[in-house]
């Protein structure tokens, strides 16, 4: 094989050639070569992502295995990752989508934890579009088809549409579980002695697709190479799941792998590299649903497969147990002593590698510029204003991004396990802990406009928000997943814009104390029509030790106080505002975003927790895409009451940037009348006012305007486009 | 014994609501296929039988469409049977 | 009260299940894997549970209808014991001939997962003696086929039996009947219980309203409460937890 097809550089080949002391054989160049792309080295971001704070009080595991893992208290740990399925969705989006959830699924229970639900990030096209309705639909019945059956809650996500994303739709799964602290499954734990065991479905071409390893040298049938998409079998997987914790809890694994990219190859060479053993794999044991060559075995990335490390001694008991999950179960290599990673077929070895190989691909450093127009980009800008600040207000809440998503998560099975402890279509996501009356709060940001004007600020913001929502609702940060989508790093643009977005979530993340356990990155997402706007998408994760602390958005009641905390204003620069209704002239996003202040987020958070603890509000809302407007507008909808805001109080800022403005630790709260001098008191130090009274049926801001609260709803769960027609 | 080839259609039986082919009708229809009416979105099944001869095969089929394949308080099925080399 | 909560290879409702059972102090509750041949101690209600038996796979409920321990189970109803088959329970129920009827796809093709409120038709079961009479009760739905199908002279008689025991309602109208059904069921018809009285089906889950401080409510303990007052087990405590 051509080592060029096997997607390794010149420079690459003469290292491993150098590395090896001879030349790779085919298979050995394949294995390489894929084991050293950008998806399964992070050669690209390994060393921008060493500055993600990685140790903490609560961290139990850090990047480096299939997820991260924290402390969440009573004994349990909390496992989480988030993990995109860009491309695979952008072709088959049904099936793309569904493969997704169940890849993160296994992740989640690879570390020996039952998944207990599941977030997804979709970043669409514009409705309008045919063909991105189409994918969108297809996403979301294949998040659907997999997830519920598969008997994990859906609990929530974020949607978000731009043009951008016009065929290159992002899916970013993300998945938690429960697990005993001291079950926790390690890849470090293989001995020599032990077996390799495959669990679950036969082996097919799925994943390899046509494009570098369709050659004809190493198919002499030279039968056409079918580029093919990955199908998910969520009725498998839920045997798999069962199966895999019924063999943990018997104490039957010392370890275990799902098998994602470069399937057996990538999960039984990691567990050998990180556990430093060797590694036999008899290929010709693997079960086959069709005839393979061993290079395509190696690669293919079948779904509802796991690889067990088993004793012999046990073997005949884990297949008796696979067996009543009626899942097919196979020994088809050994841990050995030494640094060997051999492939044998018919007991002859094909590929002899040291394992050391697989998992060193060489850092690559890309040329770095700043954009040529990024200082324009966040420039200030003067030329904001709105003409018609309710009918810009309806216009907001109608937005595909703003309005309510009911139709896609009512699809989704968000109650299923029995732990589900808030909504979905709320800022946060809820689970509630076994044993115990505490939460699990899950926040998940993504703002493609604002990285796009500026991504250090535009990151920074987004990791800044998830932290905020979480502190309102009474949480303290346990840990930030992330997945980080963007374009092709070989631009010096986006490498430059790529290290500044990291940058930005990084520095947010040391100053706040939130360390960063796992993640995942997707490059190359682009289209004809140019790269997508970088996301950044961060979740997210805190506790609150009792539920009775929780703060939730939308509870009000008539006479309540309503309040703002934090400054009048944020910034209209690249805000919802700013593209949806036209500010500055543009709907691409531009002008200043908010600047990051760690003081004003340490201030913030603190007095929000102590909001929490001594429970003086009813409800509150992080002020985010929208403004304030939009903030109370969603407290006015979700309580089902008006109120009487009178903006005399904000001081001298701009009418649009108070209602519209975006940015900053700021929120609003409803107050018990009989509270209100202790919530002033807990916000002392801080920008506090009290903004007007939860009263009658309409959101009046002053003299400014007045909206019904049933027109508010209606634009918020119809969307614009019914309301003006 | 001989090998047969069974294929199996079961269809929503007419009277039952057949939400699937309403669906794929008027998305037919709205892409200009006025020709098409009476869509029915059933099931195909495939699978081989053996059998001494071809009755004996297909008195097999239809205990297995009876007693699996088919749930006939909704849906109806018919069967061809090819015999293999 | 003994309950046996038997779990299909795809069942995702089987812990729950037990979950709302022990959680309103009804146990014991005895796990029973679909290739049993029976139960392992006799129990007074045969649940089962929610979920995508056998991955939906051919029809809903079809392949779980055929398993094994549904021989056991279809004994059980003909001695006059309680069944009670939640969602997919229910399309097993109808698959193995044990309720009338079929659910067909939702009228819309899609799965919903959504509050939803159910009238209370009948107060005379075994199922349903705690709640008032017509009462409206929220019992949150999750499927993607709860279409409620029958020919036409078969739903007249199902109704002429009184069968109908739960029919989506407008919680403030409290009329009930098929323009509330979210998933087009005919005649609204959410539950129906066997001519017998003993064997009972609905596609809303009540154990997805028991559990307090979670979302959509606790009206569902008002069918664990009349279960747990019909075999008199309120007077005695909670009793093991046994798991497959």
């Amino acid at each position: 094989m051509n080592y060029r097809d096997a997607g390794l550089s010149d420079a690459e080949y003469e290292r491993i050639k150098e590395m090896l002391g001879r030349t790779p054989n085919d298979l050995e160049t394949a294995l390489i070569g894929v084991m050293w792309s950008e998806h399964c080295s992070y050669k690209s971001t390994r060393r921008l992502l060493s500055q993600f704070p990685q140790s903490g009080r609560s961290v139990v595991q850090g990047p480096g295995e299939n997820a991260g893992v924290v402390d969440c208290g009573g004994g349990w740990g909390l496992a989480f990752k988030v993990e995109s399925h860009n491309h695979p969705s952008a072709v088959a989006p049904y099936q793309g989508a569904a493969t997704g959830v169940g890849g993160i699924i296994r992740d989640i229970l690879a570390m020996g934890a039952r998944p207990a639900a599941s977030m997804d990030g979709l970043f669409l096209g514009p409705p309008d579009s045919l063909k991105s309705a189409n994918l969108a639909e297809g996403i979301v019945e294949g998040i659907a088809g997999y997830g519920n059956a598969v008997g994990v809650p859906t609990i929530g996500g974020k949607t978000f549409y731009d043009p951008c994303f016009e065929g290159n739709p992002l899916v970013n799964a993300f998945n938690c579980g429960f697990v005993r602290l001291d079950s926790i499954v390690s890849s470090r734990t293989a001995h020599p002695g032990h077996l390799a065991v495959l669990l679950g479905s036969k082996t097919g071409r799925d994943g390899i697709a046509g494009a570098s390893f369709a050659s004809k040298e190493l198919d002499e049938d030279s039968r056409e190479s079918r580029p093919q998409i990955q199908i998910g079998d969520p009725f498998e997987e839920k045997l798999l799941i069962e199966c895999c914790l019924d063999l943990r809890d018997r104490g039957l694994i010392e370890s275990m792998q799902d098998m994602g990219a470069a399937g057996i190859l990538s999960s039984s060479s990691e567990i050998a590299h990180k556990s430093g053993v060797g590694m036999e794999i008899f290929c010709d044991r693997i079960p086959l649903r069709e005839r393979m060559e061993p290079w395509e075995i190696f690669l293919s990335e079948s779904q509802e497969r796991m690889l067990l490390i088993v004793t012999p001694e046990k073997l005949d008991e884990v297949m008796g147990i696979a067996g009543r999950y009626e899942l097919e179960c196979v020994a088809v290599g050994a841990i050995i002593e030494g640094d060997r990673y051999r492939v044998l077929e018919h007991d002859v070895v094909i590929a002899d590698l040291p394992v050391q190989i697989l998992g060193s691909a060489p850092m690559i450093e890309w040329p770095a510029a700043a954009p040529a127009d990024a200082a324009a980009r966040r420039a200030p800008r003067p030329d904001m204003r709105s003409l018609d600040p309710a009918g810009d207000l309806l216009e907001l809440l109608g937005s595909p991004a703003g309005r309510e998503r009911r139709e896609i998560w009512e699809q989704y099975d968000c109650q299923v396990q029995l732990h589900t402890a808030e909504e979905p279509g709320y800022p946060v996501s809820a689970v509630c802990l076994p044993d115990t009356d505490g939460l699990v709060l899950f926040a998940m940001e993504g703002e493609p406009w604002k990285c796009r004007a500026d991504p250090f600020s535009g990151a920074a913001e987004t990791m800044a928000q998830s932290l905020r929502v979480l502190a309102l609702s009474g949480a303290e940060p346990l840990g930030m997943t992330n997945c980080l989508n963007f374009p092709s790093p070989e631009d010096p643009e986006n490498f430059h814009v790529l290290s500044e977005c990291v940058k930005g979530l990084a520095t947010v993340c040391r100053d706040m104390g939130c360390p960063v356990v796992s993640g995942n990155v997707s490059l190359y997402n682009e289209t004809p029509r140019g790269g997508i706007y970088p996301v950044p998408l961060v979740v997210t994760a805190g506790l609150v030790s009792h539920c009775a602390y929780y703060v939730s958005c939308g509870r009000a009641r008539e006479g309540d106080a309503v309040c703002l905390v934090g400054p009048a204003a944020g910034s209209l620069g690249a805000s919802r505002w700013q593209v949806i209704c036209g500010g500055a002239g543009s709907s691409e996003p531009l002008g200043d975003v908010w600047a990051y202040d760690p003081n004003m987020e340490h201030a913030f958070a603190e007095r929000a927790i102590a909001t929490s603890r001594r429970a003086c509000v009813r409800g509150g809302r992080v002020i985010a895409g929208g403004g304030l407007a939009v903030a109370l507008a969603k407290s006015a909808i979700f309580c089902g009451l008006g109120m009487e805001v009178d903006l005399g109080e904000l001081g001298g800022s701009g009418l649009t940037e108070v209602l519209f403005s975006e940015g900053g630790p700021r929120a609003v709260y409803a107050v018990q009348p009989e509270c209100l001098d202790k919530f002033l008191s807990i916000w002392d130090g801080y920008p506090v006012a009290r903004i007007g009274t939860v009263r009658g049926d309409t959101l009046k801001f002053g003299d400014v305007f007045e909206l019904p609260v049933s027109e508010l709803r209606y634009a918020f769960t119809e969307g614009d486009r019914l309301l003006r027609s | 014994m001989k090998r047969f080839r069974a294929d199996v259609t079961v269809l929503p039986k007419d009277g039952v609501l057949d939400t699937q082919g309403k669906a794929v009708e008027r998305t037919l229809r709205s892409h200009g296929y006025e020709a098409v009416s009476g869509v029915r979105v059933g099931r195909f099944v495939r699978f081989v039988v053996e059998a001494p001869d071809e009755s004996s095969a297909g008195e097999i089929v239809r205990a297995a469409a009876d007693d699996l394949l088919v749930n006939d308080l909704i849906e109806s099925c018919t069967f061809t049977l090819e015999q293999l080399p | 009260m003994r309950t046996a909560v038997v779990v299909f290879p795809g069942s995702n409702c089987d812990r729950d299940a037990r979950d709302a059972i022990l959680d309103m102090g009804l146990g014991p509750v005895d796990m029973v894997w679909h290739s049993e041949d029976g139960f392992p101690e006799a129990p007074d209600l045969v649940l089962l549970p929610g979920g995508f038996s056998y991955g939906d796979y051919l029809r809903s409920g079809a392949l779980a209808a055929r398993s094994n321990i549904m021989r056991a189970v279809r004994a059980h109803a003909m001695s006059g014991g309680l069944v009670l088959g939640i969602c997919n329970g229910f399309q097993i129920l109808t698959e193995a001939r044990l309720l009338p009827g079929a659910l067909l796809p939702n009228s819309n093709l899609r799965f919903i997962c959504s509050p939803c409120h159910i009238r209370v038709e009948r107060n005379n079961t075994p199922f349903t003696r705690s709640f008032p009479e017509r009462q409206v009760v929220q019992f949150p739905i999750a499927h993607h086929e709860g279409l409620f199908f029958l020919p036409p002279d078969e739903l007249d008689e199902l109704e002429e039996r009184h069968q109908v025991v739960f029919r989506y309602a407008d919680p403030v109208t409290r009329e009930a009947g098929a323009p509330h059904a979210p998933n087009g069921a005919l005649n609204g018809i959410a539950g129906i219980i066997s001519r017998e009285g003993n064997v009972l089906g609905l596609m809303p889950h009540p154990e997805r309203a028991t559990l307090k401080y979670l979302i959509r409510g606790t009206d569902g303990r008002g069918l664990w409460q009349s279960l747990g007052e019909h075999f008199g087990a309120f007077n005695v405590s909670p009793g093991r937890e046994d798991v497959r």
